[in-house]
């Protein structure tokens, strides 16, 4: 995001998103055969103390928890937390998130195991998703194409590296397009939220209900003046001025609680993040299939960043495969055995 | 057409009639036991072996069976390997990332790139500095607290006519320059 | 005919009048393989590996009832067998006295059954542009006049196929009766 994005969505939720202070955190599932799960969190963080309210992820007593403290050859000095516990079960892991009560509570988050036999193949599936935090947004796909989608999933190491390196320049334009799309679906999605949210308040009310084209004009009307004004957007949103001019200055008198009301809701929702956190699984046998990023070791990776989960649910997927050596052996003893009564009748002409 | 048919019909009479015969009963009777007297005895217990193991290709209905079965594995298999060689060569073809810190960090996002710029603007390269980037995020909260505390002082002064013009006169003697907060 | 006490023997592993089995059954093998093959010395060997291997499992086959349609396979898929060899190496002579015999033999009923050579020249004129499947269809419904389940249980096909080869096999002969009559 350049500065300009920064200075409008700070206008625009008309409040400093603040962090959590939130460890950097890698939480590694390792997932067995049986449907059982490891769970490893790894966080670091530059002062000693790991508050218990600002960790990403649920954790609590029943943990193996251990401290250590790393130096670097700069001298930075990083208190590092490892926690583990062995889950029985995705149910298990589900409870946990539901009693969570670390700063990403609100979140709804739950993981789902899939063991199907194919005779030749057990195949394994774990995913862990994140629900959606906005009801009324559009989803990204809708802004842009499936090159620019790879690219804007994609870890940061990655596409920073792309971006530094010799094909640049081939890069960069890709990158430049995702931003403005990026500009013009945030805004939009947090447009159509405080519409979507405005609808419901009002509609209560009067009885009525807003039509598509009528949000779509709103939000027409919010960009613009999110882009002439994106200086002076915050007195000018105070006083009422945006308001009435994106509403019509009649509804906006009528309706000034509600709007009010709907962007509190909205901002709400968007101090909802993650920070700094990651998340990998290494799954049985030979990985297969997955929606993240493969490392050297065949575990695999999702960056999990605020923006993935605004308006779409945020699916981390993998699948692998072990072979049934077993199934492999019986059927080729089974088919050997009819070829051969096959071959042998054919011999004997009977 | 009916005398085709007529035809037909004389000439399978005169052919059923007609059954082929052999002088040679006993030669052939003689040969046969012969031929079993001179069967060698393993060759018989191979044969109940063999009998015992692969009679089922003498009965049609198990005979197709067993063959659709096998055929079913045979192309389950290759299925099953052809989904997975596919899925597989789509998987080698995304991005390997080597990653053993997380991929989004604090530091790394625009405000912390820009506190980076405050702190060392041109002076420093953003490569091989020799102070790390969380070692000026401490200086530049530390200069955050310090500007914040500044402030509060010099309200306090500014409220306080008396105090500033003490503050004054002290700095003045003491560095012999003039000095107006 | 085949007595089926003696089948019954020697199933349950008497072969010791396994010799009245082979006198018993060689006619009736004799009768198919020639038809067949159209040559005695060949269905003469036909019959005699056809009964080594009725010896090797008789033990193996449901019930006595079965056997004669057991031997006709046997006996049908060595002549087969047979076919296919001779086909790599035809040896097919015509001769018009043997038709010129059948002529007068479809004139004048009372006269004896034709001799093996005609009986050979003759079938094996009839169903020369037949395969080996639809020859042994037609010989078996048409001349050994056996049921269709018979038929379908020998050689191992269909009653549809049966009925489809046989009616192509008849429209054939029909042909060939007006080429050579």
């Amino acid at each position: 995001m350049n500065q300009k994005i920064i200075k409008l969505v700070v206008s625009i939720i008309l409040v400093m998103i603040f962090s959590c202070d939130e460890p950097e955190t890698v939480v590694t599932n390792i997932i067995h055969p049986d449907g059982s799960v490891t769970r490893k969190i790894e966080m670091r963080r530059e002062g000693g103390d790991f508050d218990i309210n600002n960790i990403q992820v649920p954790l609590d007593s029943t943990w193996v928890i251990s401290e250590s403290l790393e130096i670097s050859d700069k001298g930075d000095t990083t208190w590092v937390k490892m926690a583990e516990k062995l889950f029985k079960n995705t149910d298990e892991l589900n409870l946990a998130y539901k009693t969570d009560t670390g700063c990403n509570s609100h979140l709804k988050r739950h993981a789902e195991f899939q063991k199907n036999f194919r005779w030749f193949n057990t195949i394994y599936r774990f995913s862990e998703t994140v629900e959606k935090k906005l009801r009324f947004g559009y989803p990204l796909s809708d802004f842009m194409n499936k090159e620019e989608l790879l690219w804007y999933y994609s870890p940061e190491n990655y596409t920073v590296s792309k971006m530094n390196g010799p094909d640049s320049l081939i890069y960069k334009p890709i990158s430049d397009s995702i931003e403005k799309k990026e500009e013009e679906w945030f805004f939009r999605s947090l447009v159509a939220e405080w519409a979507g949210e405005f609808r419901e308040r009002t509609g209560k009310q009067t009885g009525e209900s807003l039509s598509a084209d009528t949000i779509k004009k709103w939000e027409d009307n919010f960009m613009r003046m999110i882009k002439t004004h994106d200086k002076d957007f915050d007195s000018l949103w105070k006083s009422g001025f945006i308001l009435s001019e994106v509403i019509g200055s009649q509804t906006a008198v009528t309706f000034k609680t509600e709007a009010d009301s709907a962007i509190s809701v909205v901002e709400d929702k968007i101090l909802a993040q993650f920070a700094a956190y990651s998340v990998k699984a290494f799954m049985p046998g030979k990985l297969i299939s997955s929606n993240g990023f493969a490392d050297s070791s065949n575990t695999v990776l999702w960056p999990v960043s605020d923006d993935f989960f605004l308006t779409e649910n945020y699916e981390m997927w993998a699948e692998s495969k072990v072979p049934n050596i077993w199934a492999w052996i019986v059927s080729g003893v089974f088919v050997v055995f009819v070829i051969t009564g096959l071959i042998l009748r054919k011999n004997k002409g009977g | 057409m009916k005398a085709n048919e007529e035809k037909y019909r004389k000439v399978m009479e005169v052919l059923k009639k007609s059954e082929p015969v052999t002088a040679s009963h006993d030669e052939i009777e003689g040969e046969v036991i012969n031929r079993i007297n001179y069967l060698p005895e393993e060759h018989k217990e191979t044969f109940s072996i063999f009998s015992f193991l692969f009679g089922w290709t003498e009965i049609g209905w198990v005979r197709r069976s067993l063959v659709t079965a096998s055929l079913f594995l045979v192309v389950i298999f290759v299925y099953q390997q052809s989904v997975i060689v596919k899925q597989l060569n789509w998987l080698s073809t995304q991005i390997v990332v080597n990653s053993e810190r997380p991929v989004r960090t604090i530091s790394s996002d625009f405000s912390g790139k820009l506190r980076f710029l405050r702190i060392s603007g041109s002076r420093v390269p953003q490569q091989g500095s020799p102070v790390s980037e969380k070692q000026l995020d401490m200086l530049m909260d530390a200069l955050d607290k310090l500007q914040a505390d500044y402030d509060n002082l010099s309200k306090i002064i500014e409220e306080n006519p008396e105090l500033k013009e003490m503050i004054e006169k002290k700095l003045n003697e003491k560095n012999y320059i003039k000095v107006k907060l | 005919m085949i007595d089926i006490r003696l089948i019954e023997e020697c199933r349950n592993g008497n072969l010791s009048n396994f010799r009245k089995v082979v006198e018993a059954s060689t006619p009736f093998a004799f009768s198919v393989a020639f038809r067949m093959l159209g040559d005695e010395d060949l269905a003469k060997d036909v019959v005699q590996e056809s009964m080594v291997i009725i010896w090797k499992k008789i033990g193996s086959i449901k019930s006595p009832e079965v056997y004669k349609t057991w031997l006709c396979r046997i006996v049908i898929n060595k002549c087969y067998d047979e076919m296919r060899r001779k086909k790599r190496n035809p040896e097919y002579s015509q001769d018009d006295a043997s038709w010129s015999r059948l002529s007068e033999r479809i004139e004048d009923n009372t006269q004896d059954g034709l001799k093996n050579s005609e009986i050979a020249v003759i079938i094996s004129g009839l169903t020369e542009s037949l395969s080996p499947k639809q020859k042994a269809v037609f010989i078996l419904s048409d001349i050994e006049e056996m049921t269709s389940d018979e038929v379908a249980g020998i050689t191992g096909m269909s009653k549809l196929t049966i009925k489809a080869n046989l009616y192509y096999a008849r429209k054939s002969i029909r042909t060939m009766l007006q080429k050579y009559l």
